[in-house]
């Protein structure tokens, strides 16, 4: 920003999920397109095969004792013993942060702030706490009413960080992370903090909610193509998205905040916006979606961007009006990546993965590509089908929406980046 | 299941709630809160002794229980 509010930065990011365990299997990831975290799915209630990111087991303690010290780690293991994978995941994803934040782990501030993106991230531990209920005719979860809550994973990282200002679960459906990215933004402009930790929570599938996404058709099938090629974003052949389980973390701070801890600053969030477009269907709005667009950018100042970050699911409806709402607001050579085309969906988690993933690529100078965009859609964009080096990325435009209206973007500048 | 094998399995969730524990002896006459667990704690180490037996009995019913030995007896108790 460029006005007397002053600047916001990232100075941290984390990463734990099926696409990569921490950022430089994220980058290795998003360099080489490489599909292998996706696995096929069946369940016998469930009438499709799907192909889906399923993360392996979490271990927040052994990160703990790598990352920090014995002492943090023996906390961490009380903290979690009961805990699901989903706020394992996003711990293990916050201790990344904290750590490429250089913070220390000790200190209590009220000075800071915690926001995990995501609803209904606990369905997890109520479903399968439903489904022993039913079979086994009794309650064998003694902590369910504090598992059950979503809100434990801001509770857990309230605790293991001394997070003691404010904290909140943020939910905008598949904008989850992009409308928990702008709380925390708010907040920091606000005054009441100076520093915010955004953790974007797993969403992790249950057959059930499998069930529903097919029957809405929202589903990429489960056939070899989907496994070779993922969600085909922007491509005439696209289908549906595929899930992926991931947990993001990134650490917001004021400008002022970290120069004076001599923090190094990954990127500047120099333009939002976010908006709805008053509807409860799980469509997209070509016009929402270009106002917000307009107003991050027009917030970050006249420079253009050098990339965007397209929420593209590989869902027709979806892709085609983010496609004419991009034509209408970038020009035709502007590079338009779709980081669902590799890393899948991170539903609740992706609007904050997405960032980290374009964190990623403007620290090493590379656009990642789209193994599955083979015949994009019109109107004809730059798509980014294979990979893209030595380049200097200074501004992303980075978009989300969610079903039920979510329209949101996030213009991220390169920290070094003139006004 | 035995009262002994309820408190060998209490003992085994207490040291697993609490690994500064682990060298120390704990027997059916020892009270959670001594040995320093808390009430949720309390709740995990019933709860681990009476999915042993798929038993159900309410939290209340527990409130008398000064050690762990009296644990076991209500869950026998119930269950016989």
């Amino acid at each position: 920003m460029q006005d007397a509010l002053g600047e916001l930065v990232i100075t941290g990011c984390g990463v734990f999920g099926a696409v990569g365990t921490n950022c430089a299997e994220l980058s290795d990831r998003l360099q080489t397109a490489n599909l292998d975290h996706l696995t096929r799915r069946t369940d016998p209630r469930v009438l499709e095969p799907w192909i889906a990111g399923i993360m392996p087991d979490p271990d927040p303690e052994t990160a703990a004792k790598s990352l920090f010290d014995d002492d943090t780690a023996k906390k961490v293991r009380r903290l979690t013993r009961a805990a699901a994978n989903g706020p394992r995941a996003g711990l293990t994803a916050a201790l990344q942060a904290w750590q490429d934040a250089a913070l220390p782990m000790g200190p209590v501030t009220e000075d800071a702030s915690v926001f995990v993106a995501g609803q209904n991230t606990a369905n997890e531990v109520l479903l399968s706490a439903s489904e022993a209920f039913t079979s086994e005719g009794r309650l064998s979860a003694g902590r369910l009413m504090q598992m059950g809550h979503d809100s434990f994973l801001v509770s857990l990282l309230s605790a293991v960080f001394g997070i003691a200002g404010d904290g909140a679960v943020v939910g905008g459906a598949q904008a989850s992370g992009h409308i928990a990215i702008l709380q925390a933004v708010r907040a920091l402009r606000s005054g009441e903090t100076e520093l915010a930790l955004v953790v974007g929570a797993p969403t992790i599938l249950s057959p059930l909610e499998v069930a529903g996404y097919q029957a809405l058709g929202a589903l990429a099938n489960g056939s070899e193509d989907t496994l070779a090629a993922g969600c085909r974003a922007f491509d005439t052949g696209a289908a549906g998205f595929v899930p992926t389980e991931a947990a993001a973390a990134l650490v917001l701070e004021t400008a002022a905040h970290a120069q004076a801890r001599n923090a190094k600053v990954k990127a500047r969030i120099s333009g939002w916006a976010s908006a709805m477009h008053r509807s409860v269907e799980p469509g997209p709005d070509c016009a929402t979606a270009v106002r917000v667009m307009r107003n991050a950018l027009a917030m970050a100042g006249a420079r253009k961007p050098d990339m965007v970050s397209a929420h593209a699911t590989g869902t027709p409806a979806g892709d085609s009006a983010e496609a004419e709402a991009l034509a209408a607001v970038v020009d035709a050579r502007t590079p338009v990546t779709a980081p669902k085309a590799v890393l899948g969906h991170g539903l609740t988690s992706a609007g904050v993965l997405e960032t980290v993933a374009a964190i990623v690529q403007m620290e090493q100078g590379f656009l990642h590509g789209s193994p599955g965009l083979l015949e994009p859609i019109a109107p004809l964009l730059d798509h980014v089908r294979e990979r893209r080096d030595s380049l200097s990325i200074g501004r992303v435009l980075n978009n989300g929406f969610g079903f039920g209206g979510f329209n949101a973007a996030i213009v991220l500048d390169q920290p070094d980046l003139g006004a | 299941m035995t009262e002994d094998q309820l408190i060998k399995v209490m003992v085994a969730e207490i040291k697993d709630l609490l690994p500064e524990l682990e060298d120390t002896d704990i027997s059916g006459t020892d009270s959670l809160v001594e040995l320093g667990l808390n009430s949720m704690d309390r709740i995990d180490v019933i709860m681990a002794a009476q999915n042993e037996v798929s038993a159900n009995i309410p939290m209340t019913s527990f409130a008398p229980a000064k050690c762990i030995a009296d644990i076991a007896r209500i869950i026998q108790d119930a269950n016989a």
